[in-house]
């Protein structure tokens, strides 16, 4: 056991930055087909954040799975942020989450029980804010240590808020500061300040639930999570399967502190070029972007937060009632070819 | 000639950085070389080279990168007693060891040299960066605050000029604070927006400062 406290050196990647890369899912899974079910409201074919299955006239199942290596050294507070991740594609799709089980790989050669233990509490501790039921899990015996959820909830079928439905003059809300795939980094580099890591804790900590819950409420026409692709990687996609301009202000972007700092000193995720190498023709105007400001729009979040269009008229009334200060508007919707604008 | 050499090939992000970060703190090097095998380590050491003061070039060797930095600070080093003497009084902060690669780093505080006469003052200024352009030396960074930051926007009289400037090497690093302030961000012309870590990281560095009151 080399430094057991650390618990980020179980791994060589860190959260959401551990994804495959966008790339190699989008060849190994282009083209591939299943026969045609009625009940199947959503699947791998769109880019939804979680599938949909209708099993009644007026409720249909939502079903993701999530699981990552370790973003923090704390057991506890790893457990916590896996499990909010993991809900996080529920609330994404207007859902409420019931159930879920655990997907588990251990070192348990390297790792005391111990760690497991608070691992678990701290997801549980989460999963009971949630009022989401674990039902039982499977684990296997591995060099690196991964954890998460496969977590299914519900919606009526008529209510699911789809990612590629905004509507021009829709303002777009973003509901977490950006920037925990570069903290991480300063992380690992021991360059990251204590607020700092603090405050992408806190953000990665806390459940998508209450914004998820008023999405209804204010009439949002479509939603999307923002984890590994970063922000503009998921703005990308509902910009591409809507057809619609995303119009992204850029001085608007919630920022967690230091980000900008540890992007200009190279503190970049490896998972940032293969986001912006990807999606960077999707951004009309890149070529007068600052480099810095593209790191920090593809970088990977971690259980980031929601994105969502909904009428402009009602954005103010939304984040005053979500009262969260990290939540803000950061652009809008606009008729177009299915790109997206920055707008300093 | 001390030559340091890191191979981080194989290594993950952020370790190739971590490394050259040790070697810049601990080692005693001329040359500084950094192996690695994907560009985002490539771009991120080079990054953090360059946020620290040198000048890094690359080139490709069988599918890796080799990052080269050079530094003439040795400890032992028979060069630097042959070096230029530093210029002027105007040196506020002098280098603690040696001229940071790409010369001194210029403050520009204002949009104007000197606190009499204005138009006098911004004439100057106009006069200092044209006459920037014809010299062989030319400093590393130029930071612009405060109304300096005007110096910069698309209308300036000396855009012609700073972008020569940029285009040969020197970093233009304009306040972004200072922009926002006076509201005027949108009309940057030249240079890069930058932050007051970044700003005071480069006035603390190895190269010498230039200021004007």
């Amino acid at each position: 056991m080399t430094n057991p406290d650390k618990l980020t050196t179980y791994s060589r990647f860190s959260g959401c930055g551990a994804k495959l890369g966008p790339q190699v899912l989008d060849k190994a899974l282009c083209g591939l087909s299943q026969p045609e079910r009625p009940e199947v409201l959503a699947d791998f074919k769109g880019s939804e954040d979680a599938g949909v299955y209708r099993i009644s006239e007026d409720t249909a199942l939502v079903q993701t799975v999530d699981f990552f290596p370790p973003i923090v050294d704390d057991p506890y507070l790893f457990g916590a942020i896996a499990a909010a991740n993991s809900l996080s594609d529920i609330y994404a799709m207007g859902g409420r989450p019931v159930s879920a089980v655990n997907i588990l790989c251990y070192p348990e050669e390297d790792l005391p029980v111990e760690y497991l233990r608070k691992i678990m509490e701290g997801a549980l501790q989460v999963l009971e804010e949630a009022e989401t039921a674990l039902l039982g899990g499977h684990s296997v015996n591995d060099k690196e240590l991964k954890f998460g959820f496969a977590v299914n909830g519900v919606i009526h079928p008529d209510q699911i808020i789809r990612n590629n439905t905004p509507r021009p003059g829709d303002s777009l809300i973003l509901t977490k500061a950006l920037g925990t795939g570069t903290i991480n980094t300063a992380l690992r580099a021991e360059m990251a300040s204590e607020e700092a890591v603090k405050r992408a804790e806190a953000g990665m900590r806390r459940l998508n639930r209450k914004a998820g819950a008023l999405l209804h409420k204010y009439e949002a026409r479509a939603c999307t999570d923002i984890t590994g692709f970063g922000l503009a990687g998921h703005m990308a996609e509902m910009a591409l399967d809507s057809g619609c301009n995303l119009i992204l202000n850029t001085p608007q972007i919630p920022l967690l502190p230091e980000v900008y700092d540890y992007i200009a000193m190279g503190l970049i995720p490896a998972g940032t070029y293969n986001n912006r190498t990807f999606r960077l023709a999707c951004i009309k105007n890149h070529q007068e972007a600052a480099p810095e400001l593209l790191d920090l729009i593809f970088d990977p979040q971690t259980s980031g937060g929601l994105l969502i269009s909904l009428p402009a008229e009602k954005a103010q009334a939304f984040l005053d009632e979500l009262d969260q200060e990290d939540a803000s508007v950061i652009g809008t919707v606009a008729e177009g070819e299915g790109g997206i604008i920055l707008n300093a | 000639m001390k030559k340091f050499e890191i191979d981080a090939r194989k290594l993950d992000c952020p370790k190739p950085l971590l490394r050259t970060k040790k070697a810049l703190a601990e080692e005693d090097f001329n040359l500084l070389t950094v192996l690695v095998d994907n560009v985002p380590a490539r771009e991120n050491v080079c990054r953090f080279l360059k946020h620290s003061g040198f000048t890094p070039q690359w080139s490709e060797q069988d599918g890796d990168f080799l990052i080269t930095v050079q530094r003439e600070d040795s400890a032992d080093s028979d060069a630097a007693a042959g070096k230029p003497e530093k210029s002027a009084a105007e040196v506020t902060s002098p280098s603690p060891q040696a001229e940071a690669p790409g010369g001194k780093t210029v403050l520009i505080a204002s949009n104007r040299i000197g606190l009499g006469e204005k138009e006098l003052g911004k004439l100057l200024l106009k006069g200092y960066l044209y006459t920037l352009t014809q010299l062989d030396e030319m400093p590393g960074t130029l930071i612009f605050m405060n109304s300096g930051v005007k110096t910069c926007l698309d209308d300036s009289d000396s855009l012609e000029d700073l972008r020569l400037l940029e285009s040969r090497g020197v970093e233009i690093l304009v306040c972004g604070t200072c922009l926002e302030f006076i509201g005027v961000r949108e009309r940057l012309g030249v240079g890069r927006v930058s932050n007051m870590y970044e700003i005071t990281s480069s006035l603390h560095g190895p190269a010498g400062v230039i200021s004007f009151t």
